[in-house]
């Protein structure tokens, strides 16, 4: 493979999205062509200076905004124990779906 | 097997949750919040032309989640659906302000002070100096504006990648696009993102200690499938740069 065919593989490469003979083909380039190994080294700091940058801070207040905006969508209360109910649906019960024996009563 | 039944289980638990929704219950709204307002929030401020309009924009992408739940039926994942309306409602943003604004305000986020970082511990060593600690702002800075340059379709791919972590396929499936074209945006996207930020180390590199890596070699050789090993920045005192 040659430069230009090898510098398409640097992003996958970085993620691990290249095939077995990809990966081959690029290790055995780079030992050779100290242009792409440079290349390669320049797009993964590049990388990790963007990932460095984590994920952006929403304001304090944004949380609350939303809740007001939706207000009227969620007028109906339910109750804490149906809404856990519905996210957990094993709660309470083991891996077979039984419901757990409770002790103590 | 495992991965199945995981699989099945939580899109059970997520129908379930559907289901608290559109009965318009008040607990799941405020899951529904908690759950997506920041990662979307982050979306949308690195996406849009005016980062300052990311808070608004975020509403106007929530109430179209309320208003159109009892629409979803769950075609796609929630989150599919509502990272979806999150990039169509900042495409709107973004054509709204080429219209309205691009020849009124100039862009220069660094000058106007509109980056503000309190996320910023991920690049922050408790032991740094003065003097390092402004490297990295610096550095921090010069990366959103550099990111901000980049043109779309790259950027938005880019920022699903890199800053949401999201794997090809949810991006593919995000954006309605194949796994390939989803390949060739991130590779467009970095090199674009690396020949902004070429100029910006030429320029101020040495002032701010940004050091190209003396051997080039030794780095390929490490550079391996590495997105756990980004330490390279972070755990050293200097902030080692050269994209």
């Amino acid at each position: 493979m040659n430069c230009a065919g090898i510098k398409k593989l640097f992003s996958p490469y970085l993620d691990g999205r290249v095939s077995g003979s990809e990966m081959r083909a690029l290790t055995r380039h780079m030992q050779q062509c100290a242009a792409c190994s440079q290349a390669c080294a320049a797009m993964q700091r590049t990388q990790q200076l963007l990932a460095s940058l984590g994920p952006k801070q929403a304001p304090a207040d944004l949380a609350l905004k939303l809740r007001v905006v939706g207000s009227p969508h969620f007028s109906k209360p339910s109750s804490p124990q149906a809404f856990l109910q519905a996210i957990t649906p094993n709660r309470g019960r083991n891996r077979c779906g039984r419901r757990r024996p409770r002790f103590g009563r | 097997m495992g991965d199945l039944v995981s699989a099945i289980g939580a899109r059970a638990e997520e129908s379930a949750v559907i289901a608290e929704l559109k009965a318009g219950s008040e607990d799941a709204y405020s899951w529904l919040i908690g759950e997506f307002h920041q990662p979307i929030y982050g979306l949308i401020y690195r996406i849009v032309n005016d980062p300052s309009d990311a808070a608004d924009t975020v509403q106007d992408v929530f109430l179209k989640v309320f208003r159109g739940m009892k629409h979803f039926h769950g075609e796609s994942s929630l989150k599919t659906w509502i990272y979806r309306i999150a990039l169509h409602e900042a495409a709107n943003r973004r054509r709204w302000w080429f219209r309205h604004k691009a020849q009124e305000t100039p862009m220069d986020p660094i000058a106007g002070g509109e980056y503000e970082f309190p996320g910023e511990e991920r690049l922050v060593d408790p032991g740094e100096s003065p003097f390092e600690k402004f490297a990295h702002d610096e550095v921090r800075v010069a990366v959103e504006q550099a990111l901000q340059q980049v043109p779309e379709p790259y950027r938005t791919a880019l920022v699903l990648r890199d800053l949401e972590d999201m794997s090809y396929e949810e991006i593919a499936e995000v954006l309605a696009i194949s796994l390939g074209t989803v390949k060739s945006r991130i590779t467009r996207g970095r090199d674009a993102l690396r020949k902004k930020l070429a100029g910006y180390v030429r320029e101020v590199g040495p002032e701010l200690g940004l050091l190209a890596p003396a051997d080039v070699h030794s780095e390929g050789r490490q550079s391996g499938v590495s997105r756990n090993s980004q330490e390279g920045s972070r755990g050293g005192r200097e902030v080692e740069v050269m994209p």
